[in-house]
This record gives C-alpha cells, sequence and structure tokens, in this order.
C-alpha cells in the first residue's frame, strides 16, 4: 500500500507528515512567520497569521489547504 | 524530352512553383489517381510538380503488435497510412506520386529548406520515388516568390540536404522511441490498477517542459506571501500634483510606515537634487520565429502555435518569406529597396517607406542569432492576391513595421528624478519621456511607451506634502507561465526545436496536464512528473535532454551519425523502460486515485440535481450506448431527473455557468469544428415547449 498525504491523498514518503508539496508549504509558513511578526511588532499570534494568510488571493492553495487542516486539528485537539 | 518531377511539401507550394516554371505563369493541371499535380512543357523539359501533405512516411514497430506491448525497439518507416488511423487522403498521395515517378528521369526536391521539409522530401524520393534521393538535386530558397524559386531550380545544389534530413530521422526516431516506450510503461501502469483506459503519455521534450510548469506551479501553491508597505505619496509643486516614492520603497514594518507618515504629513519639503539622464534605444532588430510568436502573443493575443500557422499561410501566399527560421540576419540579397517599393503600394506603408527612402538607415540592425538556412523572417513586398482575414492582416502588419522600424534611426529617451528632502526623508518624483522618436513611429503600435512629464523644478525651491499615506501590500507568488513566456523557457533551455515547440505545448494541453491561458498544472500534471522524478528523473533532466539536442545538431554539421545516436539512446532507455515495467503495480497504484478522480470530475456537474439536490453525472445508457445527464439520486429517491446531451463530439464540463439559467456549461468538440459550448438545461427546456406546440395544419 502507498501511503497517502492526510490533505491531498497523494503518496507521500513514510516518514513525512505530508506529501512533498504540502511539506514545501508547511517549510514556507515556518519561515514567513517571524517576518510577519516582526511586521506586526511582535503582536502577531500564530493563529492571527494563519487566518490573515487564509483571506489573502497571493497565498497559494496548498498553503491554503495545510494552514485549514493545521486550524482543524487544532480545533480538534 | 526528359521528364523532371518536382517534389514540394504542400499542394500550395506546388501551384506556386508550377507558376513560377511556366512561361505563362498558367500551368497545366494533371489529375493521378484523384490527385491534381501540375505540368509544364518546355521545348527540352517536361516538368511535373507534384506536392507532398506534409509528412508521407512516419516511424512505426517493424512487427505489428498490441499497442499496449512495450518495450519497442526496432522500427521502420512506413507510409502513415499504413501507421495512423484517418490517413486515406496519404495514400492516395503516395500512389500518386509513385506513378508519376516512373516517368521521371530528373528529380528536384523543391520542399522547404529545413530540417523537417527536407526529411519530407527525402523520404518521399526514397521510398515513394523508387531510391531517387540518390540522384535528386535540390532547391534552397526563402521566399516562395517566382523570382527566387526560379533561381532555386535553374542554379539547384547538385544533392539532397542528407545532413538535415538524418538529423531530422534522427528526432523523428530518438522522440518516437522515448514517447512509445514511456507513455505505454505509464498508460499500462495505471490500466493494470484502475482497469480504466487512459492515455498518459511523456516524451523527450514533454517531459522536461511539464516539469518547468509543475515546478512553477508547486511554488505558487505553497507560496506563503509576507506583508511590507509603501507610501502613497502625492507632492504639490507649484499647484501641480505629482506622484512620489519614498527612498525605502518597501517598508517591512507596519510601525515605520506610520512613524514615517506622522512625520511628513503637511510638511514642506525642498527639492534638494535634479537628476536628468538620456539613453539610446537602437532600433529592435529584425524577426526570428520565437521573436515573432512572443510578439505576437505580447500585442495581438495569438498563442505561438496560431501565430505559426498564419505566418505560415503568408509564406504559401507569397507575402513573407519562411517563418520557421531562428536568423536575425537580413542580408542584401533580399533587395530591401524591392521589398520597400513593394510595400508603398500597400496602403498604410506609403508614408513610413518614403520617410525611411530619406533618413532610414541603409542596412538593417541585425541581431546575433544566425541560422545557415533562412534569413529572418522579413515581408516579401508582393501585394495580397486575396482578401487577408483579420488574424491574417494583423501578422502581417506585425511582419511589415517590425521590418520597417529594423531600418530606422535610435530612438533617445531621457528619465528625469527630483529628490525632495522632508526632515530626515527622501522622497523622489520620477519622469521619463521620447526626445528623438527614432524607429518607434515605424513599428506603430507595437511600440508603447508611457511618458511621464514632471513640472518644471530648480534645486532649493520648496514644495508641499499634499497627501501621505501607507499601502499595506503582500509579496507576490511566481507568474504563471503563459503560452508565449513557457515557449521562451524552453528556447532558453534549448530542448525542442523552433518547429515542435508549440505543438508540444498543444500536445500537453490535450492530455488535461495543463489548464487555462495563464498555465495550471493539473493535479494529473503533479502526478506525471513525482511519478517520472522518483522512477526515471534522467528523462525529464532538461540537461540530458539538452545534451541529446546537442548532438543531434551535430549530425545537421555532419559532426555526428545518426546510428550511434540512436544506439546511445536506446542504451540509455532500456535500462529505465524494464524498470518501469517491473515497477508497474506500483506506479498504477500511485496514479490510481489521481485517475479515479480526475475521471470522477470529468463527470460529474458542479450543479445538484434540481429535483433531489442529488449529484449529476454523464452516464451512458448500457442498452442504447446513448449519453446523457442522469441523477445519482436514482437508486436512493427514485429521481427520475435527466438531460439530452449531444451524441457526438469530445464533451468537457466548463468551470462557467449558463447565464440564463445558471446551469453548468459543457462544451462540445470535434475534429475540424470550432467547439461547441451549450446549456443542457435550456436545451432540455426549449425541446418542451417546441414539442408542446400544436402541430401546423397543412390546410
Amino acid at each position: 500500500m502507498v501511503d497517502l498525504c492526510p490533505i491531498c491523498r497523494r503518496p507521500k514518503e513514510t516518514a513525512d507528515q505530508y506529501c512533498a508539496l504540502h511539506l514545501s508549504a508547511l517549510h514556507n509558513l515556518e519561515l514567513a512567520y517571524p517576518q510577519w511578526n516582526k511586521a506586526y511588532s511582535g503582536k502577531l499570534s500564530q493563529t492571527e497569521y494563519y487566518k490573515k494568510l487564509l483571506h489573502l488571493n497571493e497565498t497559494g492553495e496548498a498553503a491554503k489547504a495545510l494552514i485549514r487542516h493545521v486550524l482543524q486539528e487544532f480545533e480538534g485537539s | 524530352m526528359t521528364t523532371t518531377l518536382v517534389v514540394t511539401e504542400k499542394p500550395d507550394a506546388a501551384l506556386h512553383v508550377a507558376e513560377a516554371l511556366s512561361d505563362d505563369h498558367q500551368p497545366g493541371k494533371i489529375y493521378v489517381n484523384g490527385v491534381t499535380f501540375f505540368e509544364i512543357t518546355n521545348p527540352n523539359e517536361r516538368i511535373i510538380v507534384c506536392s507532398a501533405l506534409g509528412h508521407l512516411y512516419a516511424v512505426a514497430p517493424t512487427k505489428t503488435e498490441s499497442r499496449s506491448h512495450y518495450p519497442v525497439w526496432e522500427y521502420a518507416w512506413k507510409p502513415k497510412h499504413v501507421v495512423e488511423r484517418g490517413q486515406g487522403r496519404q495514400e492516395k498521395w503516395i500512389k500518386a506520386i509513385e506513378k508519376v515517378s516512373k516517368d521521371a528521369l530528373r528529380f528536384v526536391d523543391a520542399c522547404d529548406y529545413d530540417v523537417e521539409g527536407s526529411l519530407i522530401g527525402y523520404t518521399i524520393l526514397k521510398y515513394a520515388c523508387h531510391g531517387a534521393d540518390a540522384q535528386a538535386l535540390r532547391m534552397k530558397f526563402s521566399t516562395l516568390t517566382g523570382k527566387e524559386l526560379r533561381a532555386a531550380y535553374w542554379n539547384p545544389l547538385p544533392h539532397l540536404d542528407f545532413e538535415l534530413a538524418f538529423a531530422g530521422m534522427c528526432r523523428h526516431e530518438v522522440d518516437w522511441l522515448y514517447g512509445i516506450n514511456l507513455s505505454r510503461a505509464l498508460t499500462q501502469s495505471a490500466f493494470k490498477v484502475s482497469k480504466r483506459y487512459t492515455t498518459l503519455s511523456t516524451g523527450r521534450v514533454q517531459g522536461p517542459t511539464l516539469r518547468f510548469i509543475v515546478e512553477r506551479e508547486k511554488e505558487i501553491q505553497a507560496f506563503v506571501p509576507t506583508p511590507f508597505w509603501t507610501l502613497r505619496t502625492r507632492v504639490d509643486v507649484d499647484g501641480q500634483i505629482v506622484d512620489a516614492e519614498h527612498e525605502d520603497g518597501h517598508i517591512e514594518s507596519q510601525a515605520i510606515a506610520e512613524r514615517i507618515v506622522k512625520e511628513c504629513r503637511g510638511k514642506i519639503g525642498v527639492i534638494s537634487k535634479l537628476d536628468s539622464s538620456n539613453y539610446r534605444l537602437p532600433p529592435p532588430t529584425p524577426l526570428d520565429l520565437s521573436t515573432l510568436q512572443n510578439e505576437a502573443y505580447r500585442h495581438l493575443g495569438y498563442a505561438p502555435r496560431y501565430a505559426l500557422s498564419i505566418a505560415e499561410r503568408l509564406y504559401l501566399d507569397q507575402l513573407i518569406s519562411y517563418p520557421r527560421t531562428s536568423s536575425q540576419k537580413l542580408p542584401p540579397s533580399i533587395g530591401y529597396r524591392e521589398i520597400m517599393n513593394g510595400l508603398a503600394k500597400i496602403g498604410g506603408y506609403q508614408q513610413d517607406v518614403a520617410g525611411l527612402m530619406i533618413t532610414g538607415r541603409v542596412t538593417p540592425n541585425e541581431g546575433r542569432k544566425e541560422d545557415p538556412a533562412h534569413p529572418a523572417i522579413y515581408p516579401t513586398g508582393s501585394l495580397p492576391k486575396r482578401s487577408l482575414g483579420l488574424d491574417e492582416q494583423r501578422l502581417f502588419d506585425l511582419v511589415v513595421r517590425r521590418f520597417l522600424s529594423t531600418f530606422g534611426n535610435a530612438a533617445t529617451r531621457q528619465t528625469n528624478k527630483a529628490t525632495v528632502a522632508v526632515g530626515q526623508h527622501k522622497f523622489y518624483l520620477r519622469g521619463s519621456r521620447t526626445i528623438e522618436s527614432g524607429w518607434i513611429p515605424l513599428y506603430g503600435p507595437y511600440a508603447k511607451f508611457d511618458d511621464v512629464t514632471l513640472p518644471p523644478m530648480r534645486e532649493g525651491q520648496t514644495v508641499k506634502i499634499e497627501s501621505i499615506r501607507p499601502e499595506t501590500r503582500h509579496t507576490q507568488p511566481p507568474s504563471r507561465y503563459n503560452p508565449s513566456s513557457l515557449l521562451k523557457t524552453m528556447e532558453d533551455a534549448e530542448i525542442g526545436t523552433k518547429a515542435t515547440r508549440a505543438e508540444i505545448i498543444d500536445t500537453l494541453y490535450k492530455r488535461g496536464y495543463l489548464k487555462d491561458q495563464r498555465i495550471a498544472a493539473t493535479p494529473l500534471a503533479f502526478s506525471i512528473i513525482e511519478i517520472l522524478s522518483k522512477y526515471c528523473p534522467k528523462v525529464i533532466d532538461t540537461t540530458f535532454t539538452r545534451e541529446l539536442e546537442e548532438k543531434m545538431q551535430h549530425i545537421e554539421l555532419g559532426e555526428e551519425s545518426k546510428e550511434r545516436i540512436i544506439k546511445e539512446t536506446i542504451g540509455a532507455l532500456k535500462p529505465i523502460i524494464e524498470d518501469l515495467k517491473s515497477k508497474e503495480q506500483q506506479i498504477g497504484e500511485e496514479l490510481n486515485t489521481i485517475i479515479t478522480d480526475s475521471w470522477l470530475a470529468s463527470i460529474t456537474l458542479a450543479v445538484p440535481c434540481p429535483k433531489c439536490g442529488s449529484s449529476l453525472k454523464i452516464v451512458k445508457n448500457p442498452r442504447t450506448r446513448k449519453r446523457f445527464i442522469g441523477c445519482t439520486g436514482k437508486w436512493k429517491s427514485n429521481c427520475s431527473f435527466s438531460l439530452p446531451l449531444p451524441q457526438k463530439g469530445r464533451l468537457r464540463l466548463l468551470n462557467k455557468r449558463c447565464p440564463e439559467c445558471a446551469f453548468q456549461l459543457i462544451q462540445v468538440s470535434s475534429k475540424g469544428r470550432r467547439p461547441l459550448i451549450s446549456c443542457a438545461n435550456c436545451y432540455a427546456r426549449k425541446r418542451a415547449i417546441i414539442a408542446a406546440m400544436p402541430s401546423k395544419s397543412l390546410v
């Protein structure tokens, strides 16, 4: 059986959490947060950051899908 | 009397060659097996001018085996009608050429002088004219004008351009080996698991091209923007309002942006510095094919393949030179003055030509690129013999204006910058304008420059910040390719040829790997590239493809043998294909999900059933085999909602709604016809209204 990404059902490496595309989106999300936080004088929470990104046209679809997945998991826990 | 057989590439070209060789420009027609050829009889020579229909021969497996069988390493050149379905015309043409070739003692190849043209001529002379390739002469020309065709006929090259033909053969054979083996490996792997037949293809150039698009798509989809602020500033200079920009441009923090606004709002500034510089804009270079395709896309919105097809029509109409060229050179031998005189007779160019004759340069501003076979694209100066369609007129105008502008003088533009100091902050006011127009008016609507004129200013003058406010902006994802920029990327990466690149882009659309004009990769394209990267990265590696391309170019120069490259290709492909075959199950499983999803998406409508709310699907009646839109609620709630569909043509569900009833629109495409977009719901409603009308009495 092929291991599938929980977001898009595309094959993923067993050790990874997501497929290559969503891993790349995760990497970009982590990289951009310090810049966003600095831009808003260190007052931006991670959840606010995610919500702002969901409303922007520039945010990629894979990044948005990942954010929705993370927010859903966060709300479920 | 000697009979000479002249072989041309297309019927239109045959007519032009025959007209050029006939004294009264009215060659006789002969009908062979229902095919029209031309005949010219001189006192010493009977000339028959026959035409092909593009390629009449193609590569095919030596043995006839199932279409799913692979790997296939043995092949031969066979008549196209034997290899492909629906090529009945080609069969008639081959038989007609075979028949006329029996009487001929002298053979002349008058196909287009490039790799494809040389291959078309070579295969016809070798296979249909029973080995006449060895004795045939070669005409070399770049326009279909009578003067050039006569010169090419009376001064032919002593033998065929075998290097070009062999380079073409090698390209076809290598591409066939790649295409058939890789595509069958993918298709069979998918079939093994899904039990559903889906044509999946990849190829030597297709793979790396698709990879460019998928990689760009990945960047766009995984893109996370970051914020920055700009200051929208307007400065009052002696009552005239001018836009200004803050020296920092992009400000990374909202607090800093707000602080600058606070410090500058309503303040008086001083013009601390005035800068002005002029720069020369040399005239554009003559058009090679890719520049023509790029300009046609940019200014006229024509896709590269469409632009090429129009250019070929204009070439066949003797209006422009051969368009499949990489050259940016226009040698004096084309006769600049004669062309200009011809263009002066066409309405709209008279004044420009007259102006050029007085003030223009004697030679064009040539570019660096060269092509040993043809010069750059230029108008022949001939007048159109028929009324051109709108798109043809536009492309012709682009070619003419580009040609004229290459003879124009350099233009001069001026940029102006004023620095305004407001406390510790600096703002810039920028302007630009054309001082000497030079070649710009000659290029007409295709040369656009925005002029911004600044008011008169002096250093030390005071100005007022009329308004300033911060604007939140975000970094942008990389832009999507369009057909023109993708073509440019392929050219820069040196993959494919000027003749094949546009066609490859089209194939990627047809396979369902790409969608939209701003090219987006579909989920199927992602899967194909993921699988190829995982199991055979070499076939999507640009370097590998480029190296092969270079080797094939060496054949054109006579520095490499076709046989050696084919041997190398098979040597490189064999282990890859064997490995793919051993992993069919695994690859099939990876493809299965996406194929099922794509298939379901292709038959499931985005609008729900108006009766019960269940989803609607395109289905086929198992008894009558007729297709229609049916409701999936049939089994749950016995919903009987259905809509009729056209029974012929390929259906595609569009992401568009009917303006009348908001039902999802469907596109029907049939070969040789324009796609038809229709609403199944409105069609059914109108049909019901007509059916309910009382039938008219005959009395």
